[in-house]
């Protein structure tokens, strides 16, 4: 009799053990990254995952463990994403004595016009305009408008800012350019006004907190520099 | 000599003295020998006839059906492997175009940086590498982008300028980093 019931124990006991892991489902609420690319991640983990990008949720189903595993994960990957702003100055540097002076450069501009005069030998640093420009990481962005006081019109994009992880982070702009055109009295056979343009075009790797100048010289077919400030701050 | 023996040296169209005897001697195998000589002279004079020649042009005709239809069994086979190696060039290229194409900028920057400001041959190297290493997607796309400013329509529009030289000055500000362009003909905008 001991026997038998030593059997029957045995014989529950390796049942037991070799019961299938209870499979489960869950529904998992993804509110800022892409579901499906949330979806494609989480299969990593084992489970399969499902996606909805209108109802932004995903669906995952596999055994507790897994799914407790991908449910973490979406945690660390569904962040807001962040924006990038571009407070963009451009300056004029002149040779001419009699400008003599700054004109209109803002105060958050001083350390940088000090560091200008240090390299170069222009007389004169006048904000000809200033702006800033917002946009989502890493995706592009371009405004255009007229310069003040002056009869040029000014363009200005970028193909990407992307912000880099670490201390301190550092937007990445790609593919910038600023285009100035100033009308001249000439005109073409299509009797449409012949433009002279300057462009400034370059990519920046701006951390917080710098300024990053990026000039020319030499444009508009004068003497004058073509200076282009640019900070960058992360938004939340 | 026994008649196996014989019949094996009739089958080989072979002759000697004691077959001779033998045949002599035995009546079903000079009846077989007999045969076989018939046979012989019957196949001799088919190849005289047109027959062969039709039986050839037949056997020339499937031949030639065969070989076609080998031609288009390796056709297939070829085009196939065509069109696996052209997949399999595919895969290759398409990240390697992939990753030219959205290779970042600030990458190249980065690696343009590293090479030493000091010495206008370094700095005019690396341009030339940079713009080596340029893709034709970024140059495609940079033109797209060119023909789609909003400022085109008024303007005429100047040839596509040549990639300025960009040097980094140093500055005793750190948050400050000046960057200046050297077009390639100075003032020539």
């Amino acid at each position: 009799m001991r026997r038998i019931i030593w059997t029957l124990l045995m014989t529950a006991a390796l049942a037991a053990a070799q019961a299938p892991e209870k499979v489960v489902q869950k529904i998992i609420e993804v509110r800022h990254a892409d579901p499906d690319r949330v979806a494609n991640a989480l299969r990593i983990f084992g489970v399969t995952a499902a996606s909805d990008r209108n109802l932004h949720m995903v669906s995952v189903r596999g055994t507790a463990e897994s799914v407790a595993a991908a449910e973490d994960a979406v945690k660390k990957l569904d962040i807001a994403p962040v924006n990038v702003e571009l407070a963009v100055y451009l300056l004029n540097g002149s040779p001419d004595a009699k400008q003599g002076g700054d004109e209109g450069i803002p105060t958050e501009l001083a350390s940088t016009v000090k560091q200008l005069r240090t390299l170069f030998t222009y007389k004169g640093y006048r904000l000809t305009e200033s702006f800033v420009l917002r946009g989502r990481d890493g995706a592009g962005a371009n405004t255009s408008g007229s310069i003040p006081n002056a009869n040029q019109t000014y363009e200005f994009r970028y193909r990407s800012a992307s912000v880099s992880a670490g201390s301190p982070r550092v937007v990445h702009v790609d593919d910038m350019m600023l285009l100035v055109s100033t009308p001249t009295r000439a005109v073409d056979k299509d009797n449409q006004i012949i433009y002279r343009r300057a462009q400034i075009g370059t990519n920046l790797d701006a951390a917080e907190g710098q300024k990053i100048v990026v000039g020319k010289s030499n444009t508009n077919g004068t003497d004058d520099a073509m200076i282009l400030v640019v900070t960058a701050k992360i938004v939340q | 000599m026994n008649c196996q023996e014989c019949e094996r040296l009739l089958a080989a169209d072979e002759t000697s003295a004691g077959l001779d005897r033998h045949l002599a001697e035995c009546v079903e195998c000079r009846e077989l020998a007999a045969d076989l000589r018939a046979n012989a002279e019957a196949f001799r004079e088919m190849t005289a006839m047109p027959m062969p020649s039709v039986r050839g042009a037949v056997l020339g005709q499937v031949r030639a059906r065969e070989t076609r239809r080998q031609v288009a069994r390796w056709g297939w086979a070829l085009a196939a492997a065509a069109a696996m190696l052209m997949v399999f060039v595919a895969t290759r290229q398409a990240p390697e175009v992939q990753r030219q194409a959205t290779r970042s900028p600030a990458l190249q920057e980065e690696q343009r940086r590293a090479t030493p400001l000091a010495g206008s041959e370094k700095r005019l190297a690396a341009q030339q590498n940079r713009q080596a290493t340029r893709s034709p997607a970024l140059l495609i796309a940079r033109e797209m982008r060119q023909q789609a400013s909003p400022l085109a329509g008024s303007e005429k529009r100047a040839p596509a300028p040549q990639e300025p030289l960009k040097v980094k000055m140093l500055t005793s500000d750190p948050d400050v980093v000046i960057y200046w362009l050297i077009e390639p003909k100075e003032g020539s905008e």
